[in-house]
């Protein structure tokens, strides 16, 4: 009693003294003791036993190379074991290392935990301001974290990032990135790309004039080392594709995922969200003003960027002059592809359009395009440059209301798509919908203050059949659709493909599905207590694998599909990280 | 026939009175009415109520005026609690949506009294937004 007492004042006077709370029980059977320092070679070469990284690998694959998973056994899936994490917005893809499963809860909670057993090791609480925790919503929840060394490193919903000892969680050091105050917020977490700290601003839409930024930092110190602008800055050449706006009127490009790195290139790729207003009518890119052009870079773009320095090798814009909300801010697939008879190297990625774009990673040339869910704002795609003809009646205006395909959230939202070696597919959760938008002008002498200035009313496709979720397999050797399962329940999940042939996705009403790679089969499925808005991932302990996924509601994206289907019911609590084995 | 145009003009006297009572609110019911809001619904319509990030309508100034300003406080309370929040509609109780609406009336320029607005649509047909 005595001993509690006493760790629990230490608890208090450590909280008192620090930004946030950690606090640490490792008992002598603790995988901490076997704990190795993570290398570059490790990042590069990932344990097939550790999930080390956003997405798994650096080219953000999502794929789990274990395979005692497979197609036969899969159906033997039961829980291994649950914890519960802190109600609140949940798109948590844990890290896995040395046996130590690290997972983020809603509200900037970092908890390490024994992944064979679900046992405490240590946790992190961050004190927040109490405006931040009323406000809730995505801004508490991060998608992910990084491993370097032997930290792990967060971003957190006041605009810092912070390194954390993985073995202890003490606070190894914390920076400041931005004024949370003005409206910057982290959701996702940062990545490491050849030795530097990578963390992707957000929150951009509160109207910070000259929008958000990429920066690079020191993994020892957290000093940051370079800021790459996602919005062009008065000096940059694109500031006159803002269509003659002052940089003070130039807002958004939040870089909400985070990126990919290939060392072959030296290179990190990046996508990066919309620009604001979302109404180009109102945010004053349209009409074109001559002298100008319109485009709004650097926003619904991949940005190649020098990890060492910063430098923006290459941007190619997937969408000009956005005025839909389509944001393009998703995971950036790296993959070599057999394309008119050479192998190329490609970065691979869609928006919310989900329209499979693949581009040559060394020099941004477009290669080929595929349009997968129903949408009716891109015409066609110039084959040979990529350049879209837009659908001008899907084109908002001030005045009137307009049907567009897919509404704001996207066909397919910031869930991840998967790539798996072995079929060369690329796994997409999507949704297919349509949304009725009628711009929001300003009053008459008001100063904008953020938000998208467009009113969204959700609805069908036309000649629906009632079915809204649709997870499809893109084959990207030969371009062509391989499969596709569709259901009434929109997809709400990230994907992971395996080396067992095994596909793990959710979907919005809970259900937890393990599919044929090849085929699209279902294989097994097992009902969760709350939306799966999380990818899964896929580790190994003592020999035996695992496969865990965080199950919780409230996002955004969980929300707003929710308005398609409010006769799918969710708790408003209950967010839970399930773990599960073959039993 | 005289009678019964006298009773109706009683009538549309009685509803036009009725309906000319301005919406009756408390500022305490303002204050719970910006915790939820912002909890619940800052997300879509923005915590200014016009600078939402998810396609929610402009809930103050024209917006407002255009699709509210000519009705009652209860057709806009019936709204509200059949379709908001749009993921689960009718998913707040009765009190927490009076008090929403207490907040989004009070930025749109309504004055607050003393006395709370009960959810009771009976009472809020006669609160005119009419101003």
């Amino acid at each position: 009693m005595r001993r509690s007492l006493n760790r629990f004042m230490l608890g208090i006077a450590a909280g008192a003294i620090s930004t946030g709370g950690a606090w640490a029980q490792a008992p002598a059977s603790s995988p901490t003791a076997k704990w190795t320092t993570i290398t570059e070679d490790m990042l590069r070469k990932p344990s097939a036993n550790d999930w080390l990284m956003w997405r798994g690998n650096y080219a953000s694959w999502g794929y789990s190379p274990l395979a005692q998973i497979n197609k036969s056994n899969v159906k033997n899936l039961r829980v291994a074991w649950t914890w519960s994490l802190n109600s609140g917005v949940t798109e948590s893809e844990p890290l896995v290392h040395d046996g130590i499963l690290f997972v983020t809860n809603s509200g900037d909670k970092i908890q390490a935990l024994n992944a064979a057993t679900g046992d405490l090791i240590w946790e992190y609480r961050r004190d927040l301001a109490p405006q931040l925790i009323q406000q809730g919503g995505n801004s508490l929840a991060k998608r992910n974290m990084a491993l370097y060394g032997d930290n792990l490193y967060i971003t957190t919903s006041d605009a810092h990032v912070v390194a954390l000892d993985a073995r202890t969680g003490k606070i190894a050091f914390d920076h400041e990135t931005a004024d949370w105050k003005k409206g910057y917020r982290y959701t996702s977490g940062p990545f490491m790309a050849n030795g530097v700290l990578v963390a992707s601003m957000s929150g951009c839409n509160l109207a910070q004039p000259g929008g958000c930024f990429i920066t690079g930092h020191d993994p020892k110190t957290g000093a940051e080392k370079w800021r790459v602008h996602t919005v062009a800055q008065d000096g940059d050449p694109n500031a006159k594709t803002w269509n003659g706006l002052p940089l003070s009127e130039r807002f958004g490009g939040s870089a909400w995922i985070a990126g990919s790195y290939d060392p072959e290139t030296d290179t990190i790729y990046h996508g990066v969200g919309q620009p604001y207003p979302w109404i180009a009518e109102i945010r004053g890119t349209t009409p074109k003003k001559a002298g100008f052009d319109n485009s709004a870079l650097y926003t619904d773009a991949t940005l190649a960027i020098d990890p060492k320095t910063g430098k923006m090798k290459w941007h190619f814009q997937h969408l000009e002059n956005d005025t839909l909300d389509l944001d393009y801010a998703y995971e950036r697939i790296l993959v070599d592809l057999p394309i008119a008879g050479k192998m190329r190297k490609t970065v691979v990625t869609a928006g919310k359009l989900a329209i499979v774009e693949v581009l040559d990673r060394t020099n941004g040339q477009f290669l080929w395009a595929k349009e997968t869910a129903f949408q009716n704002v891109v015409k066609s795609i110039d084959p040979k440059t990529g350049v879209k003809t837009i659908n001008e009646a899907a084109m908002p205006h001030i005045g009137k209301t307009t049907f567009n395909c897919p509404a704001d959230p996207g066909a397919r939202g910031w869930p991840s798509t998967g790539y798996s070696p072995k079929t060369q597919m690329l796994y997409m959760p999507m949704t297919e919908y349509c949304s009725n938008t009628t711009p929001a002008p300003l009053e008459a002498g008001e100063k904008y203050t953020g938000g998208g200035r467009a009113v969204y009313a959700r609805v069908p496709i036309p000649n629906s059949d009632g079915k809204f979720g649709r997870l499809e397999a893109v084959n990207l050797a030969n371009q062509k659709s391989a499969w596709v399962q569709r259901q009434r329940a929109p997809m709400s999940s990230g994907v992971m493909p395996t080396a067992g042939g095994v596909l793990f996705a959710g979907t919005l009403d809970r259900y937890f599905r393990a599919y044929d790679d090849k085929n699209g089969k279902v294989l097994w499925e097992t009902r969760l207590n709350n939306a799966l808005n999380s990818p899964p991932i896929s580790f190994s302990v003592n020999g035996k694998q695992y496969v865990a996924i965080a199950v919780g509601n409230g996002s955004s994206q969980v929300r707003s599909l929710n308005t398609l289907t409010p006769d799918i019911k969710n708790p408003d609590g209950g967010a839970t990280l399930w773990v599960f084995a073959v039993q | 026939m005289r009678l019964l145009a006298l009773m109706f003009t009683f009538l549309c006297a009685a509803v036009s009175t009725a309906a000319a009572q301005a919406p009756v609110f408390s500022p305490e019911q303002v204050a719970r009415g910006k915790a939820s809001y912002i909890q619940r619904c800052g997300m879509c319509h923005g915590e200014n109520l016009d600078d939402g990030d998810f396609g929610g309508a402009p809930l103050r100034g024209s917006w407002f005026r255009d699709h509210w300003g000519s009705g009652s406080v209860a057709s806009l309370f019936s709204y509200v609690k059949t379709t908001m929040p749009p993921d689960n509609p009718g998913g707040l109780n009765d009190t927490t949506y009076t008090d929403i609406l207490s907040y989004i009336l009070q930025r749109n320029g309504y004055a607050t009294a003393g006395e709370e607005m009960k959810p009771d649509e009976k009472a809020m047909e006669a609160m005119s937004l009419q101003n």
